[in-house]
């Protein structure tokens, strides 16, 4: 072979291996506030990173979550960002982990979320159905917001007109369970129905607060309390055949080394929110609240299927392993 | 420079005078000077400047003088920040070094545009908060607003809106709520739209489009944007068509930010234009829009205003499949008539020339 031909083919093969190697991945990333939002900005970081990892992403803002995902599913999007509910019949390990009561504050999910996308042991968690979640960021607790501050117990909830994101089958059987009224919406008609008196009690993070001007539903009276219902998280999937060997886990330990990025939003939110509003449910009330969720969980894995079992028991190996006088760390429920 | 002379005649008053004049001075002379400037690297010179003189020459700050001092001063930082983008683009765009190199050049850009924008974010809410310590809270109640301080409010919700818009590009830093795109709003519904070409509707649509379910029942934010930027197309106000493209970007809807970006190339200068700053400044945005569109797909800016880079040639046959030029060859020898004249020659020789015909000899 001639010394002119080999090197034809040399820059051939390489001129091949940089484009499959180092494409523009189209990574389309729901932020209802578009490009202009927190979750588009905190993901900018990781997006220039792809290129060392051998994929240049290129994120794509969609205000609609559920376009997003479908634009991902019929493979017009290389990824997507989007929150675990909604992504939950592609994965449901990881939508557990936005399972009701499951992850009580800040300090234990950022620990979970750091093993569960660090350690080789819980790598099954992450492919599921030929796609794989390549990283887990923090979006909020979910709060009770309600117009009433004497709306703040397990009993106070019943017959309460609840405003609830249509799609979320979950929190629809929640609602239900709580014996409150289901008033479905969607992003576009979530604030004004609160703020306009049509639902007295909405499940938001504090993110919402601001942009929706909740304190107009909130008035005089209302109060938001403080104590999570679940853990939101935003939730980056690939189409694995997509992306070069190797992509994954980088991807995942990146994300867990930047959990402050999404954390400071969050805490920013939360800081916006006056202290006026905040309750803080006394020892019955949270034990009330724990006894509820733990039954919510059980239900919502055996009965309707929401949920990964062996997420659960991992889930509560950690809020018994950081605080074991919690009450459920006596029984052995949920363990697997 | 105009800018600097223009504020050492209001320095000069301060001096000698009080707020009241400054005031006054920034409403009678200053605003309508600086918003017929075109040049807006003149006008941030202004406003740097102005920021800090004008807490220094009145007893109590002036919030005409800080409303126009921030917004201006506000420009010179966000256009920093826009090449810092334009800067990180490239670097993506461009396939030198390798892939762990590239990343760390494109965050580094990428944070120079951050540290930027959030600066540019503080200055403009300056503007804001003066705006507000006159007007007050935007709620959903009018403040009064004599006719001679329509230009000077209108520049305070204009800053409000770069602030918050800079901020979130600056990743939060000043912590400006993002309600602030619905106070705009309220504050821009009580400006007359019509005698200021659309931009009241532009502002209140821009927050309506952004934030969902924000608008009135029944409003339609898109079409109140497309309606607004016509209204500014027409009187040569650029400001509504680059609310479209901000929103349009924003939600990522190409192909609407494309269409706004093509029709700015129909819109003519007007030098006459009312608020031609403000027109200088969505050109300007429109132009970095369209740069980093050029820059993913091409490598480079954009060549010229309000163009788009061109679609890639598709290896189609534009014939259908039938060869228009029948068996013969087209290039080869002509089936008869004279031989081509001098000016139809080709240039260079073929580069496949066949051994029969050699180089630079016609068949």
């Amino acid at each position: 072979m001639s010394t002119l031909l080999r090197l034809a083919i040399l820059l051939l093969v390489g001129a091949t291996f940089g484009a499959t190697a180092d494409a523009d991945k189209k990574v389309c990333v729901y932020d209802p506030g578009g490009r202009s939002g927190f979750i588009f900005q905190f993901m900018q970081p990781w997006a220039l990173q792809t290129s060392a990892w051998g994929a240049q992403a290129t994120l794509m803002p969609y205000t609609d979550e559920a376009t997003a995902v479908n634009d991902f599913a019929a493979g017009n999007c290389d990824a997507v960002a989007a929150s675990g509910v909604r992504l939950q019949s592609y994965n449901k390990a990881t939508y557990t982990l936005e399972a009701v009561g499951g992850v009580p504050d800040y300090t234990l999910f950022n620990r979970m979320l750091n093993a569960l996308q660090t350690k080789e042991t819980y790598s099954w968690v992450f492919p599921s159905k030929g796609y794989e979640v390549v990283g887990l960021y923090p979006l909020g607790a979910v709060y009770a917001f309600v117009n009433d501050k004497s709306i703040n117990s397990v009993e106070t909830l019943s017959g309460k007109k609840v405003a609830t994101l249509e799609y979320d089958k979950t929190s629809m059987h929640v609602v239900k369970k709580l014996g409150g009224v289901v008033v479905p919406v969607d992003l576009s008609t979530l604030g004004p129905t609160f703020n306009n008196g049509g639902a007295q009690v909405t499940f938001l993070p504090a993110t919402a607060y601001t942009p929706f001007e909740l304190w107009r539903g909130l008035g005089d009276n209302g109060g938001v309390l403080k104590y999570p219902l679940l853990q939101v998280t935003l939730q980056i999937m690939i189409h694995p055949d997509r992306f070069p060997e190797g992509f994954a886990d980088q991807s995942r330990a990146f994300v867990a080394a930047h959990w402050g990025d999404a954390k400071a939003a969050i805490d920013r939110a939360e800081g916006e929110i006056p202290a006026k509003y905040w309750m803080t449910p006394n020892a019955a009330q949270q034990r009330g609240f724990d006894a509820l969720f733990q039954r919510l969980r059980i239900e919502l894995k055996d009965k309707v299927g929401a949920y990964d079992g062996r997420v659960l028991s991992m889930l509560k190996k950690g809020r018994c392993g950081s605080d074991k006088a919690r009450a459920e760390c006596a029984d052995q429920l949920e363990y697997q | 420079m105009r800018g600097a002379s223009t504020l050492v005649l209001v320095l000069g008053l301060g001096l000698v005078g009080c707020q009241g004049m400054v005031n006054k001075t920034v409403r009678k002379r200053v605003v309508p000077a600086g918003k017929t400037w075109t040049d807006l690297e003149q006008a941030c010179a202004f406003g740097v400047v102005g920021a800090a003189a004008f807490p220094i020459v009145t007893e109590k700050s002036s919030p005409d003088g800080m409303m126009l001092s921030g917004l201006a001063g506000g420009v010179c930082l966000e256009l920093e920040a826009w090449e810092a983008e334009l800067q990180a683009a490239l670097v993506l765009a461009g396939d030198g070094g390798s892939g762990e190199a590239r990343a760390a050049a494109a965050i580094d850009a990428t944070l120079q545009a951050r540290r930027l924008h959030a600066r540019a974010a503080e200055r403009f809410e300056m503007g804001w908060q003066a705006w507000a310590s006159r007007y007050g809270e935007a709620s959903d109640t009018c403040p009064r607003i004599p006719t001679r301080e329509t230009e000077v409010y209108l520049v305070g919700v204009f800053s409000g809106l770069l602030a918050v818009v800079n901020d979130a590009a600056g990743g939060g830093a000043n912590g400006i709520p993002q309600n602030r795109l619905l106070e705009v709003a309220r504050a821009a519904s009580c400006l007359d739209d019509e005698a200021l070409t659309g931009i009241p509707a532009g502002l209140q649509a821009a927050g309506w489009a952004t934030i969902p379910g924000s608008g009135p029942e029944g409003v339609d934010p898109w079409t109140m944007l497309e309606e607004a930027a016509q209204r500014g197309d027409a009187a040569g106000q650029g400001i509504p068509r680059a609310l479209l493209v901000f929103a349009s970007k924003n939600t990522g809807q190409d192909e609407r930010l494309e269409s706004a970006i093509t029709a700015f190339a129909d819109v003519p200068i007007n030098p006459e234009a009312d608020w031609a700053l403000l027109d200088a400044y969505a050109r300007r945005l429109a132009l970095h829009q369209a740069d980093l569109l050029w820059i993913a797909e091409k490598g480079h800016r954009a060549t010229a205003f309000g163009q788009l880079p061109p679609e890639p040639v598709t290896a189609e046959d534009p014939f259908g499949g039938d060869d228009p030029f029948g068996s013969s060859d087209p290039f080869g020898t002509p089936p008869s008539g004279p031989a081509p004249s001098p000016s139809e020659a080709p240039v260079e020789a073929a580069p496949d020339a066949t051994p029969d015909t050699p180089a630079g000899e016609n068949p």
